[in-house]
């Protein structure tokens, strides 16, 4: 979350400017422009919390209503618009392309800087024609969030209070009864005000600075380009590059996840492929800090949770060579980035600038360095995030073409009693069965890998803290529900610490059971039970995987079963043509010749 | 079904291909064979893994690219036979090599402008795995 523009560097620049306008000398001479600014500032401040109101955010999981913090920030707007409403309003100097120095000049630089805050915050979301906010980026429902809304409102807090004291100290240079002293007058109660309200919302300390840490990480929506991998990388620089590929990663499976493609076997076999060599290098690079003198016993479980995942992996990559679909290809920008992403990791892991899959196998492990324990975590909790989230859709997607009939296998796999004259036939029950149960497994232990990674990164504050974060953010409140919820293992973070892993959909990880070597030896109630919808990369709207998950509950059909038009199933231009045209139907040979004895 | 026994026919079977449909065959079958030699040693390996699976994966997108081709005739794959010992495969598969840059060279005189489009496309997407299987399994067999 390092890899763009993020909101905290653009906050700092505010801050700098106000804290310069509160040590500028105040002049009569340039008062009325000072106010003009001050004006523009507080109406920028408004803004903000205007923009945490329900009536212009979608409801977030337990915001909405008019009582509790969405009332204390609906009061605060009022009160800073009350404020702004007796200062002078126009343009002043300060407004010119390059603001003179002084008060007025300092007071328009920071409100500049908070304007350009907001519209960062503002490049994760659209506007649709009727006037709903629609989520342009797997940051959006993090911006949504409540521990968002709630890190909001302490900074305004801040900024209010120091509008006050240059309000105050400005007041005191006007002539006494003048307008312009009695429109400042009048301004500091309702900025005190703004500020007493908003103290409640306060979270405690650890909160707090979790929230900060996580507003302060927001990046603007415009990803960085793909930057192709090279053997000349350094080493130093990789933990860097695999945060952008995984931060493209997500862009990318966001970017399809309300319209999907049709699913290719290709780019299944290989995404399946570079997660299980992904997650290998990744557990690979934590087995070599599984000395660490305070963390050794959590990072020596997730190491293992990784090489669950990739042994799981790896079966669902074998499980997809009989398999074949009429889409095909596997040139698409998550396979790009996730190509990158395991290379980038193998080169890490491995020590080698210009490893690849086919490098010779090495038994060189890179030395532990301790120094060096935090980047490589959040390279490898960036990576095992970024695979989790494309695990899902992935999922979701086979488990409708599975239902659909779309999957079809070499002919030589199926029963005796079936003979086809084609290469290919639609997929029986037995083919989807084993592949579905595979990536279900291969995709729940992906996810408890990045939990156990998430809560490690948060209690050592590696670079990834912020992804561990905006999960928590995004994770639904405790529901009540007794529905058991993988667990990250022992918690390590103190008792503030938010749950850093919760925000993954409840489909993917129902009924998981990790192994015995996985299983937590205590209970975790940081955990937040009940997850689903309001997870990272979710949508308001009614979602595919929904769907999928209730046929994942099903039984899959047989040969026999009609086919139901769930999802689009033609093939794309230039394809050519159909799987269908390529196959006839399965018919055991039984019913077209006389029965065997 | 993975051996010497295997290689040396296949290598016959792509030279004596004169037809479309032959060389189809023929290409069909030889990527069939790599991908399930190399994923069968794959499911077995540990380290390796990585780059068997990366030759199998590039040997059934080849397979499929083939087996979809408007001129394929019709027909099933031989069935399975019993798994040889794992040094015989990896020896198949190094044979193999050999023969990649003929299948490629073929499969793109299929995609010739007088050839029906879905050939052309087909053997263009085949040509290319030919050659990357040829190249990993080149860097494969070079340790």
């Amino acid at each position: 979350m390092v890899t763009a523009a993020t909101l905290g560097e653009v906050l700092d620049r505010a801050e700098e400017h106000l804290r310069a306008a509160g040590r500028c000398p105040v002049s009569l001479l340039e008062s009325m422009d000072a106010m003009v600014e001050l004006r523009r500032l507080m109406t920028v401040m408004g803004h903000y919390l205007a923009d945490r109101t329900p009536a212009h955010m979608p409801p977030a999981v337990g915001w909405a209503g008019k009582t509790g913090p969405g009332q204390a920030v609906i009061d605060a707007r009022d009160a800073i618009s009350q404020a702004a409403a007796g200062l002078p309003a126009g343009h002043s100097r300060a407004s010119q392309l390059r603001p003179p120095a002084g008060l007025a000049g300092e007071l328009g630089r920071a409100a500049t800087a908070l304007a350009a805050g907001r519209d960062l915050l503002h490049t994760h979301l659209a506007t649709s024609p009727d006037g709903q906010w629609l989520d342009r980026s797997p940051w959006a429902p993090v911006i949504r969030s409540p521990a968002v809304t709630t890190a909001v409102a302490t900074q305004v807090m801040r900024w209010a209070g120091q509008a006050e004291r240059i309000a105050a100290r400005l007041a005191a240079a006007c002539p006494p009864g003048s307008a312009a002293e009695q429109g400042l007058q009048g301004a500091t109660p309702w900025l005190k005000l703004a500020g007493l309200v908003l103290q409640p919302t306060q979270p405690p300390g650890p909160d707090a600075a979790a929230g900060k840490r996580l507003l302060r990480a927001i990046p603007t929506a415009r990803l960085p380009r793909r930057r192709l991998p090279s053997s000349g990388e350094p080493a130093t620089g990789l933990p860097a590059e695999i945060t952008l590929s995984a931060e493209r990663l997500r862009a990318a499976v966001f970017a399809t996840h309300d319209h999907p493609a049709p699913v290719n076997a290709d780019a299944c076999r290989w995404i399946a492929t570079a997660s299980a060599i992904t997650t290998q290098a990744s557990q690979h690079l934590l087995h070599t800090h599984t000395h660490h003198p305070t963390h050794a016993q959590h990072l020596a479980a997730a190491a293992a949770a990784l090489d669950q995942a990739s042994q799981a992996w790896r079966q669902a990559a074998i499980s997809w060579l009989p398999i074949a679909t009429a889409a095909r290809g596997t040139t698409s920008p998550a396979t790009n980035d996730l190509t990158d992403l395991m290379l980038r990791l193998g080169r890490l892991a491995w020590n080698d600038p210009g490893w690849s899959p086919t490098s010779p196998p090495n038994s060189y492990r890179r030395p532990a360095e301790d120094s060096q324990l935090t980047t490589t975590l959040a390279a490898t909790h960036q990576a095992t995030d970024a695979l989790a989230t494309l695990g899902i859709d992935t999922l979701a997607a086979i488990t409708l073409a599975a239902h659909t009939r779309q999957l079809h296998v070499l002919t030589r796999t199926l029963p005796d009693g079936y003979d086809i004259p084609r290469r290919y036939a639609p997929a029986l029950t037995q083919h989807t069965r084993p592949l579905l149960h595979a990536y279900q497994h291969a995709q729940q232990a992906t996810i408890h890998a990045a939990q156990r990674l998430a809560v490690i990164a948060v209690a050592l504050d590696a670079p990834s803290a912020p992804l561990a974060l905006a999960r928590a953010a995004c994770a639904p409140p405790p529901s009540g529900s007794t529905k058991r919820q993988p667990d990250p293992g022992p918690s390590i973070a103190s008792g503030h610490q938010p749950a850093p892993a919760a925000a993954y959909p409840a489909s993917a990880e129902a009924d998981y059971e990790p192994s015995a070597s996985q299983r937590p030896t205590a209970p975790q109630p940081a955990l937040a039970p009940g997850a689903s919808h309001a997870a990272t990369h979710t949508r308001d709207a009614p979602r595919q995987p929904d769907r999928a998950a209730q046929l994942a509950a099903q039984d899959l059909p047989g040969p026999g079963t009609p086919r139901t038009p769930i999802v689009r199933t033609s093939t794309p231009a230039g394809r050519g043509p159909s799987v269908a045209h390529r196959t006839t139907a399965v018919r055991p040979r039984a019913q077209r010749r006389s029965p065997r004895p | 079904m993975v051996g010497m026994g295997n290689v040396d026919g296949l290598r016959v079977q792509l030279a004596e291909a004169a037809e479309a449909a032959e060389v189809l065959t023929a290409g069909w079958d030889i990527f069939a064979f790599i991908a399930e030699a190399a994923g069968r040693l794959a499911a077995e390996s540990g380290e390796l893994f990585p780059a068997l699976m990366s030759v199998a994966v590039a040997a059934a997108e080849g397979r499929d690219a083939v087996g979809f081709a408007p001129s394929l005739p019709p027909g099933q794959h031989a069935a399975d036979e019993e798994a040889p010992a794992e040094p015989d495969t990896l020896r198949a598969l190094g044979a193999m090599s050999d023969i990649l840059p003929a299948l490629a060279s073929q499969m793109r005189e299929l995609a010739q402008p007088g050839a029906e489009a879905g050939d052309r496309q087909a053997c263009r997407h085949a040509a290319g795995q030919a050659d990357l299987v040829g190249e990993l399994l080149a860097a494969v067999t070079a340790w």
